[in-house]
């Protein structure tokens, strides 16, 4: 449309690579391929029960990436536009598994075990530095927690709380309001804290 | 008798807001509610710390390195693609 406003474009610290890419310089895919695989893998991880699947999206991402990179308009952090194509991929798988998708409500998140003598203490793993609790059952455990949230919880809780995007950038990648996103991740939250209430005994 | 009927109303509305507190996302009026639920609500604390912990330990998790072939296998399928064009 003529009249259309043009946003304008990001500068952030890959828009010089990615202008570079899209003037030719092809040879530069595999530095952007290099700086964000390690990213796209692990939110692979997150986001899929299976490696394979996780697998899957990776590299499934990144075909796309620079399939549509000349489309890009660079409106959005490269960043975030790459996350935005990951999630799309992770739809695709998720209807691929014929994953249903279920809501979480009130009762199921909120502490089951509300008498007084259960749950007013504050448990002692409350006052342990997270890192020393992190360990390789920790990861598990919390591993396990995320695969059990129904895929479009465990999404938001993925990016809020591990790929450290803010609430408007969840938004934006996953087209969805902000007060969507906060109850969700809220919901999410809660539920992964039942899961570790039971871990650890409390 | 359903969970929802052990808490108080004060109780459920303070708990849906426990994250947007956590994520600095609630005003000043709003902050000072929670903040003084949650001196006065020992059961709400407990919930309320365990959130916070399970928040941080979230942000904590670790990230791993992909496998070496698989890295490999991607970037030789990425130039195939490219090179195709
Ligand atoms: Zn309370």
């Amino acid at each position: 449309m003529e009249n259309q406003q043009k946003k304008p474009i990001i500068k952030d610290e890959d828009s010089d690579l990615i202008l570079e890419i899209k003037n030719g310089r092809t040879d530069l895919y595999e530095t952007l391929l290099s700086k964000y695989e390690t990213r796209i893998y692990n939110f692979g991880l997150r986001m899929c029960k299976d490696v394979s699947d996780a697998e899957d999206l990776v590299q499934e991402t990144f075909i796309n990436i620079f399939r549509y990179l000349k489309d890009f308009r660079m409106e959005s952090k490269f960043k975030n536009w790459a996350y935005k194509i990951a999630a799309s991929v992770c739809m695709k798988i998720k209807k691929r598994n014929n994953v249903t998708e279920t809501e979480l409500s009130l009762d199921d998140i909120l502490p089951a075990d509300r008498e007084k003598e259960v749950s007013s203490k504050i448990p002692s793993w409350v006052n342990q530095p997270a890192e020393a609790l992190m360990n390789k059952e920790m990861y598990l455990e919390i591993k396990r927690e995320i695969d059990n949230l129904p895929p479009s919880y465990r999404i938001i809780l993925v990016l809020r709380d591990m790929e450290d995007f803010s609430t408007r950038e969840v938004s934006e990648i996953l087209d969805l309001s902000e007060s969507n996103v906060k109850v969700r991740l809220h919901r999410a939250r809660s539920f992964v804290r039942e899961g570790l209430k039971r871990y650890f005994n409390d | 008798m359903t969970d929802n009927e052990k808490y108080s109303n004060h109780c459920i509305q303070m708990f849906e807001v426990y994250s947007q507190y956590l994520d600095g996302e609630l005003d000043e009026n709003q902050r000072t509610e929670v903040e003084h639920h949650i001196e006065t609500c020992s059961e709400c604390r407990a919930c309320f710390m365990t959130l916070k912990k399970t928040k941080e330990l979230c942000s904590k998790m670790p990230r791993v390195k992909a496998p070496d072939d698989f890295t490999s296998r991607l970037h030789s399928r990425i130039r195939n693609i490219l090179d195709c064009k």
